[in-house]
């Protein structure tokens, strides 16, 4: 038989380094650990202790994501798919809203009944904002929503400030054009272009910040879109290679652009860095064999596309026609978390969900 | 190997420090093994070792065990600070990826102890401030309490629960999610 514990006044410290090494990716543990007794709750509902938490595992865990379900009742329904067991957000799946973005603790999601921007904090359950309606209307539109607090770790940011970048361009129009809203001037500031040709619209697909910049896709991956947020600037790029979809924008590692695609039943990875003449260039940093990740079913792969991408986790949502899996690239591992059906783009959320960070999440405090 | 050793190198070897448990018993170890603790670290720092370094806190049987730890560990740092100059990238990498999964093996089998062992390492780590071994170690604790109940917990840990029924039940209606 065990001894108990040893006296509390020793073992504060100790059960605070024991409970700071539970992990992120299953908020359960946490809240399961909070109902042990009194001195544990105290701890897990502690300002400090949950910043030392956040900081100790750096990147905020994946919970879910959010997509468009295309075959309900012959009209879009937003869902939102958990990564975790259990999820405590199964009650996201019933807003009216067509969810584009997520970053920093705000999802940018588009009213169904007057088309309007609206920015909820999931965490707090709380609609933080309905944006004024923007001058110009698009068919396509790309946007991307950001924390625009200086210094900011984005480890537990909500509300305001923040930032949307919304760029657009019609398949007949040679020019795409951006602007931003800020939440601290309450107003869509001014357009810049830039020339791109006619053709392809802007592809829907997310976002990727990458320090100061924001980029964006055309359709088919034709070309992306570079919006500098220092300069309230536009340019374009070019992508590597030609992929016909479902290609997807991200931040590597090391904190450059990067792209994520499939070619047959390869997952390419690339990087734009400076090559040797100092000139940025894109770069094929990894290829992963897809075939050793999912199930051994042939046809599986057919038709599998790059839906999403979530940074600091560094996991890819891949859609098959058995469904949508995650592959984890560091660890290289892949798990199933829906069954088949239309996936055009999903919204990853990623965020600490802890007790005591709001009310009615383990707020109960003694 | 170590061909550029120079004089201080030797001398900083030959340092040897004498830690004493608890229990009075002595362990002589290499300052490089007992600077792993931050806590002795500071104490050499201080000039105050001489006459050894009594540690109240720890037992000899524990003292011990965190002695075998740190004495893995300082060689793995010491090796990989030496070989980065002396191998080629390869070379050094093979090395490098050879050490960590000693050291995991290691680490694995460190771990193997009964429950009062590991909360007396945990203690010791914490007094002794060896970030490396507290890691380990609550990490250890922190991945048996995963998926488990409450009750569970309560169950391995011998914690008493001063929950009343009012407040339990609060906690369990307002995040049931978590319980299910």
């Amino acid at each position: 038989m065990d001894p108990p514990w040893p006296p509390p006044e020793l073992i504060d410290d100790v059960i605070a380094d024991i409970l700071l090494h539970l992990p992120p990716d299953e908020p359960q543990y946490l809240f399961r650990a909070s109902l042990v007794c009194k001195p544990w709750r105290r701890l897990l509902t502690d300002a400090a202790f949950l910043r030392r938490y956040r900081r100790f595992h750096g990147t905020p865990p994946l919970l879910g994501f959010f997509f468009m379900d295309d075959e309900w009742e012959n009209r879009p329904r937003p869902c939102f798919t958990p990564t975790t067991s259990p999820s405590p957000f199964r009650v996201l799946n019933c807003r009216p809203w067509y969810p584009l973005d997520y970053r920093h603790g705000r999802v940018l999601f588009r009213k169904w009944d007057n088309n309007n921007y609206t920015i909820w904090d999931p965490i707090a359950d709380e609609l933080v904002e309905e944006l004024p309606e923007p001058e110009m209307r698009f068919r396509y539109i790309s946007q991307a929503v950001l924390c625009a607090m200086a210094g900011c770790d984005h480890r537990d940011c909500h509300g305001e400030p923040f930032l949307v970048v919304r760029v657009v361009k019609d398949g007949f129009s040679t020019k795409g054009f951006a602007h931003v809203y800020s939440s601290r001037v309450g107003s869509w500031g001014t357009w810049v272009s830039v020339l791109l040709g006619a053709g392809n619209p802007i592809n829907l697909s997310r976002s990727t910040v990458v320090g100061d910049q924001v980029y964006f896709m055309l359709q088919l991956g034709a070309r992306i879109i570079k919006y500098d947020l220092a300069k309230h600037h536009l340019s374009a790029i070019d992508p590597p290679e030609w992929y016909y979809e479902g290609i997807s924008l991200m931040p590597t590692k090391d904190g450059l652009l990067g792209i994520a695609a499939i070619r047959g039943s390869n997952l390419h990875l690339w990087s734009r860095k400076l090559n040797s003449e100092g000139v940025e260039a894109w770069m094929q940093c990894r290829v992963i064999e897809l075939q050793t990740l999912v199930p051994p079913v042939d046809t599986l792969l057919k038709n599998a596309r790059v839906i999403g991408f979530a940074e600091g986790v560094h996991v890819i949502i891949m859609s098959t026609d058995d469904g949508v899996f995650i592959i984890d690239l560091n660890s290289e591992r892949a798990r199933k978390v829906r069954g088949p059906g239309i996936y055009n783009i999903a919204v990853p959320f990623m965020s600490f969900y802890t007790p005591g960070q709001f009310l009615g999440i383990g707020m109960v405090r003694l | 190997m170590a061909s550029a050793g120079s004089g201080d190198e030797k001398a900083a070897a030959a340092a040897m420090i004498t830690l004493i448990s608890s229990d009075n018993e002595k362990f002589e170890v290499t300052e490089a093994t007992a600077t792993l603790s931050q806590t002795i670290r500071h104490m050499i720092e201080d000039g105050c070792t001489d006459g050894g370094v009594p540690l109240p806190n720890v037992t000899s049987k524990i003292l011990a065990r965190v002695i075998e730890y740190c004495k893995k560990h300082a060689t793995a740092a010491a090796g990989e600070e030496g070989s980065s100059s002396s191998f080629s990238d390869a070379a050094f990498l093979e090395v490098d990826r050879a050490f960590l999964e000693e050291l995991e093996e290691f680490d694995d089998a460190f771990l193997e102890v009964d429950r009062a062992t590991l909360f007396d390492l945990i203690l010791a780590a914490n007094y002794l401030d060896i970030k490396g071994l507290l890691n380990l170690t609550c990490q250890k604790v922190a991945d048996s309490v995963k998926g488990k109940t409450p009750e569970q917990i309560r169950e391995m840990y011998n914690i008493v629960n001063d929950l009343t029924p009012e407040e339990e039940a609060e906690i369990r209606r307002e995040t049931q999610w978590a319980f299910e």
